[in-house]
């Protein structure tokens, strides 16, 4: 009897440790290669030339996701000088390139759109709503997921002056070589259509 | 919602039937339960060219939002609806039922089935441009406003010449957003003072305006929110524009992310007879608001007394960001309480009048009550100050309000300047019971205000007490009926 909660803690214990070691292989064998706008090819042997990379998943109909076009503007001509490359991602396999070009090009974009027509990167990195930042290292480990910053706090209703920005501090963390302090955060916007 | 039987009625009265017959197969689909009520509920904002950010008209639509769908509609965050059920009875209410939400919820759990296309309901015919037909008269801002990417909401108030060389009388009201991606709603104001084209430096840009147009307003046509359809007043019941009148046009903008440009416009449809009923706004309202930070529960109240009989038509209630419950009564002098609208999470961006179903009855004698709780603590999301600050009455974003604009009618036109004289008696005797605030009212108001005070004041107590109350009513309705008279109506400033 007294040895069942033992038990239960070690198995508890190499569960986590085989689902990490699970996210380990499945990160370093993030495996993608996708076009952006320009018909240009990213591949995930890209991650290895930045110190990190940022994959905003974006839909040109989420409202949620349109707000923080300047907003990551602004946060990649603070940080693409210093080593972090910048994606949109369109994983709504209804998008065409020429509809996700010219709404990139309205809210004026400065940095490349990915089509993940069949939503592999979004699988991958586990990306499940519009707008979720995902952050990768050189070797595809995932650093962050989650929110750009906390102004949506419930469907249809928004806080005043953000409180947090998670995404640039999250920047900040790995830039300094330093634990991100919040690694995962609640991604308030529209789902990914067929992953949820 | 104009069809002759509610669409929402014969769709539930085809359900019972259908739960009845075949309970454990109704797994509801698109085709046959979910599009007749999008179609009837959602896609009139939601389709190309309105404000919602998507269309909500064919099944891939609806399909890959099918959980979220279910999710907004469970919270009841859409369709935007704010008056508390059974508390007040309005026209257009854009609520779903309790049926109509578990249909979507069910249709969304099993998958988000299409079904039969033999079921598919015909897609919704809209009316393209003017919902309520050409208007007689088209209004447009004189140039296009620009508003940047991102950045605070805007409030303006833009200047239109309406160019009417008589008094006019309008019927129909219809606002279109010039651009529905950022115009989030608008209030329509009347100026024959040529104040506010004063305010407008540069000519067609408007200025800045977040609680109100900053001038003593000589009409209203009432307001726009998304979803809101054009209001046609009943018969005998016209708004009037008095010649050389300027639209004052209060537009919300809540940027989208991208540079944008808006140039609204406004259909007036006219009737050529003057109405026979007086149509007037009943103001309630407290301006004695002092919010200390941090209080999540601060209270504002009012009352008014009716002095004559009134039909309500509308109500409009208004506060900014830190409000959250808003509750107005009528207490009418046999007792009867009834019920004006209760808000319970008042959301500025969603403000709007609401129209009565049909109008409520209200004789001489009345009192309207008004409650308002607001949240000025940290931990409302709407707050406009971080950390939270003392908040007071004004016009600015982090200022208060606390006003009902209830829409009366009365038995004749010539009988308004009665009831506007009547209410302002009412309100200054109001005041008095409590005695002169001099800190509150400035100098030159208290000053007036004690002179009055001093004269019907019999028991020289400082306050007027209701024994004494009805004299100084009389004496100020006298008083307004001897300045209109001399001088027929001096325009207004």
């Amino acid at each position: 009897m007294s040895l069942q909660p033992i038990l239960v803690r070690s198995l508890a214990r190499s569960c986590l440790q085989l689902t990490l070691a699970a996210n380990f292989l499945l990160a370093s064998q993030s495996n993608f290669s996708l076009q952006d706008t320009a018909g240009k090819t990213h591949t995930s042997s890209d991650l290895r030339q930045y110190k990190a990379t940022v994959f905003i998943f974006v839909a040109i109909d989420c409202p949620n996701s349109n707000t923080y076009a300047p907003i990551l503007a602004r946060l990649y001509h603070e940080y693409s000088p210093r080593g972090v490359a910048f994606y949109n991602v369109y994983s709504d396999p209804s998008e065409s390139a020429d509809a996700v070009r010219k709404h990139d090009s309205d809210f004026l974009v400065p940095f490349p759109a990915l089509l993940d027509t069949h939503q592999t990167l979004a699988r991958q990195t586990g990306a499940r709503s519009t707008p979720e930042a995902v952050i990768l290292g050189p070797d595809a480990q995932e650093l962050y997921r989650g929110r750009v910053d906390d102004r949506f706090v419930d469907f249809g209703k928004t806080r005043f002056h953000p409180t947090q920005d998670d995404l640039g501090e999250a920047l900040d963390a790995i830039l300094q070589g330093k634990p991100v302090p919040r690694p995962v955060t609640k991604v308030l916007g529209c789902a990914i259509p067929g992953l949820n | 919602m104009r069809n002759p039987i509610p669409l929402s009625l014969v769709l539930t009265l085809a359900g019972v039937g259908y739960a009845g017959t075949d309970k454990t197969t109704a797994t509801p689909t698109f085709n046959r339960d979910v599009a007749p009520i999008l179609y009837q509920n959602c896609s009139n904002c939601h389709r190309p060219g309105e404000v919602a950010p998507f269309a909500l008209l064919t099944y891939d639509d609806a399909a890959k939002r099918a959980k979220q769908i279910a999710a907004i509609t469970q919270e009841r965050v859409m369709p935007p609806w704010k008056a508390t059920p059974g508390y007040g009875e309005f026209l257009d209410e854009r609520r779903l039922t309790e049926q109509q939400i578990s249909t979507i919820r069910d249709w969304a759990m099993h998958g988000a089935p299409e079904g039969n296309p033999k079921e598919k309901p015909a897609p919704p015919t809209f009316t393209a441009g003017w919902m309520a037909g050409q208007p007689d008269q088209v209004i447009e801002m004189t140039k296009p406003y620009s508003v940047p990417a991102e950045g605070p909401d805007q409030f303006r108030c833009f200047v239109v010449p309406m160019n009417a060389t008589e008094d006019e009388y309008v019927k129909t009201v219809e606002f279109r957003p010039g651009n529905a991606k950022i115009v989030h709603h608008a209030i329509l104001f009347l100026d024959s003072s040529g104040e506010a084209r004063k305010k407008e430096t540069v000519p067609g840009q408007g200025y800045d305006c977040v609680g109100g147009p900053g001038l003593d307003i000589s009409g209203a046509l009432g307001g726009w929110a998304p979803g809101a359809e054009p209001a046609t007043a009943r018969p005998g019941i016209a708004s009037t524009i008095k010649k050389g009148s300027d639209l004052v046009l209060q537009i919300h903008y809540h940027l989208d992310g991208k540079p944008e440009q808006d140039q609204s416009r406004l259909g007036l449809k006219f009737s050529k007879e003057p109405p026979t009923k007086g149509l007037t706004l009943y103001v309630l309202g407290n301006q004695k608001i002092d919010i200390p930070a941090g209080d999540s529960h601060y209270v504002v109240k009012s009352s008014g007394i009716l002095p004559m009989d009134v039909e309500a038509i509308a109500v409009f209630p208004h506060a900014h960001y830190l409000a959250k419950d808003m509750k107005v009564d009528a207490h009418l002098p046999d007792g009867t309480a009834v019920p004006l609208i209760w808000i319970q999470d008042w959301d500025f961006n969603w403000q709007g009048a609401y129209r009565y179903a049909s109008p409520v009855k209200l004789p001489k004698g009345t009192r309207l009550e008004m409650q308002y709780t607001y949240d000025n603590s940290a931990a409302n999301p709407h707050n406009p100050s971080n950390p939270p600050q003392e908040v007071k009455f004004g016009e600015q974003t982090t200022n208060e309000m606390a006003f009902a604009f209830v829409s009366v009618t009365l038995d004749s036109p010539a009988q308004v300047p009665e009831f506007r004289a009547g209410t302002r008696a009412e309100f200054i005797a109001a005041m008095l019971e409590n005695g002169v605030d001099e800190e509150a009212l400035g100098p030159e108001r208290a000053g007036q205000l004690k002179l009055l005070l001093n004269a019907f004041d019999k028991n020289h107590n400082g306050k007027i007490d209701p024994e004494e109350r009805q004299a100084v009513v009389d004496f100020l309705i006298k008083r307004a009926q001897q300045q209109q008279h001399p001088a027929q109506q001096p325009p207004q400033r």
